[in-house]
């Protein structure tokens, strides 16, 4: 089986310039957990999954903090920012994507699929023809494809 | 002649890529080195012995160890301790948070390097006054750049009086004694100088100080005893500085033997500290030892210090003075430590020609280590104070370098230049 057999070809993707909140109103209705940000022709500009989402929340110099806060109960200042949430609003999916998104040709094997998920620890796999999208593949598909196809023979 | 043609090319071909970072700094000096050898190889003015004699490994030896004491101290959570207990000090006075944490910032960088202090320091300084709800940019302004004026009070500090020490034979206790005073004056008149540039973004309000003695700094400390044995290596180490010139021990066996002991008190992971070990910088100072060496040998530095010689005939004062200028802004703007490096042979130069005394060594230790906090780029510990700052709501840019760094690396300038004209230097 090739990563073309198992792939979800209709893809939910959005905008570079979508307003943060329509990303999260897809989260929302499609439980789903990231989806790719393409351009009018579909080429992959990035990935936005709730990580991205939760990160726009903290501000830049807290990766460089380390262990140095688990520590701390509260935020004073900080925490009274955090909740009213001032500028959250401005951001786009272009400023919060990652930039770039882990893909895999369409007659890709799925034991390579497999090993990005692992080896990237990425729940979602993008299928595409020179950086064009073409479907998606996320960790269920895989498991279905094990478990519930009669394909597999163990 | 051709020797010193090549020579003279290839160090202002790899300062070129220094300053412009259109090659990786490591990438530069190396190829720059390597040409270098090649190069002297075929034109007879230099050698793979003579190359490999030019690489100071009492210099290296000393990083290495200081590196090792300084990652297994930040592991300890003690930084962290030292920030927030300020904090708390402070009352939340905007002012006097700035005061202390770049006073402790300063006495800090005289124990460990800079930039290992500016990595851990600024970052949980910068939380501490976004707890308070206060503006971060004079705090960080004030850890920069007395981490670079701090670093130059101690043989151990900085790098670039790592190669002054090394090269002049000067001691822990000489640096102590010639150095160590200015830079507290220093350090007291850059605060006072700051409070007043800043004295608009100081006067905040904190709108949470409550948080902050909420903090149980203790709990920083994410291992008391291994804190204290770190602590307890570092204090051996340092007692042995005081006393390496008696006991003919060098600075770089005491750093090691330093950095032995903690690993024998603490025990950490040999793998986890030597991957905090600057390995790239220790590279560059071997690769930039080499190139200065070629230089050395063709001549020309010793010639640039017997042509300028006779300044000092004229007016031995005024020589000085322009020593500290000049060293000052080339510093600044090529960068401390390649600056230290290539004017080492040109001072050695001077001292054999017989301007007497240690102090012209004293002079180049403060116009490097004053003069680099004249422009943003001009020492490793304000490019990454800056970097970091970028990551705050105050970056900092170079018209705020200018307004405040460039006047305090001035006025400290103007100070040691007065502490000459009085024949203390």
């Amino acid at each position: 089986m090739k990563a073309r057999d198992i792939m979800s070809r209709e893809v939910v993707t959005v905008s570079p310039s979508a307003g943060i909140r329509e990303v999260y109103e897809i989260f929302k209705k499609t439980r789903y957990g990231g989806v790719p940000v393409v351009d009018g022709d579909k080429k992959i500009l990035g990935m936005i999954t709730k990580a991205e989402m939760l990160s726009v929340l903290l501000p830049d110099y807290f990766d460089l903090l380390g262990e140095n806060i688990v520590f701390i109960d509260d935020f004073g200042a900080l925490d009274e920012e955090f909740e009213s949430l001032p500028t959250f609003e401005l951001f786009i999916a272009e400023d919060i994507m990652q930039k770039g998104a882990r893909t895999v040709e369409e007659d890709a094997s799925l034991l390579k699929v497999v090993a990005m998920m692992k080896k990237y620890n990425v729940h979602r796999i993008l299928v595409a023809k020179d950086n064009y999208l073409k479907g998606i593949i996320t960790r269920s598909d895989i498991c279905k494809a094990f478990f519930d196809n009669g394909d597999i023979k163990a | 002649m051709i020797g010193t043609i090549f020579a003279s090319t290839i160090l202002l071909a790899v300062l070129y890529f220094i300053v412009t970072e259109k090659i990786d700094k490591v990438i530069a000096v190396s190829s720059g080195a390597l040409l270098m050898i090649v190069l002297g190889i075929i034109f007879g003015f230099y050698s793979q012995q003579k190359a490999l004699q030019a690489i100071d490994f009492n210099t290296l030896g000393l990083l290495l160890g200081m590196m090792i004491i300084a990652s297994v101290l930040k592991r300890t959570g003690f930084f962290t301790y030292i920030a927030i207990s300020l904090a708390k000090l402070s009352r939340g006075k905007p002012w006097l948070l700035m005061v202390l944490l770049g006073a402790s910032t300063a006495f800090l960088s005289m124990l460990v390097d800079n930039v290992t202090t500016i990595v851990i320091i600024v970052p949980i300084s910068i939380l501490v006054c976004d707890i308070l709800g206060i503006n971060v940019l004079p705090i960080l302004m004030a850890q920069i750049l007395l981490s670079i004026i701090g670093g130059t009070a101690t043989l151990v500090g900085d790098p670039p009086n790592i190669f002054i020490g090394s090269a002049a034979n000067l001691s822990f206790n000489d640096f102590l004694k010639n150095l160590f005073p200015v830079v507290v004056i220093t350090v007291f008149f850059s605060l006072f100088i700051l409070k007043f540039l800043y004295r608009k973004k100081l006067s905040d309000k904190p709108r949470n100080f409550q948080a902050v003695l909420n903090i149980d700094a203790r709990k920083a400390i994410r291992d008391p005893r291994g804190m204290v044995k770190c602590l307890l290596a570092l204090g051996v180490t340092f007692t042995l500085f005081f006393l390496h010139d008696q006991l003919h021990l060098y600075p770089s066996f005491i750093a090691l033997f330093g950095a032995g002991l903690a690993f024998l008190l603490l025990r950490p992971s040999p793998e986890e500290i030597f991957h905090d070990v600057e390995w790239t910088v220790l590279a560059f100072f071997a690769c930039f030892f080499v190139i200065v060496g070629g230089l050395q040998e063709t001549g020309i530095l010793s010639t640039i210090a017997s042509k300028t010689v006779f300044l000092a005939d004229v007016n031995l004062k005024f020589y000085k003075i322009l020593l500290l200028w000049v060293t000052g802004i080339f510093s600044s703007m090529i960068g401390a430590v390649p600056f230290t490096m290539v004017m080492i042979p040109i001072m050695k130069t001077l001292s054999e020609l017989g301007i007497n005394g240690d102090s012209i060594w004293w002079i180049l230790a403060l116009g490097v280590g004053f003069g680099a906090n004249g422009l943003p780029l001009g020492h490793a510990a304000s490019i990454l104070g800056i970097s970091i700052s970028k990551k705050s709501r105050t970056p900092i840019d170079i018209k705020e370098w200018f307004s405040s760094a460039t006047i305090i690396a001035i006025v400290s300038l103007i100070f040691v230049s007065i502490l000459i004209l009085i024949g203390i230097f």
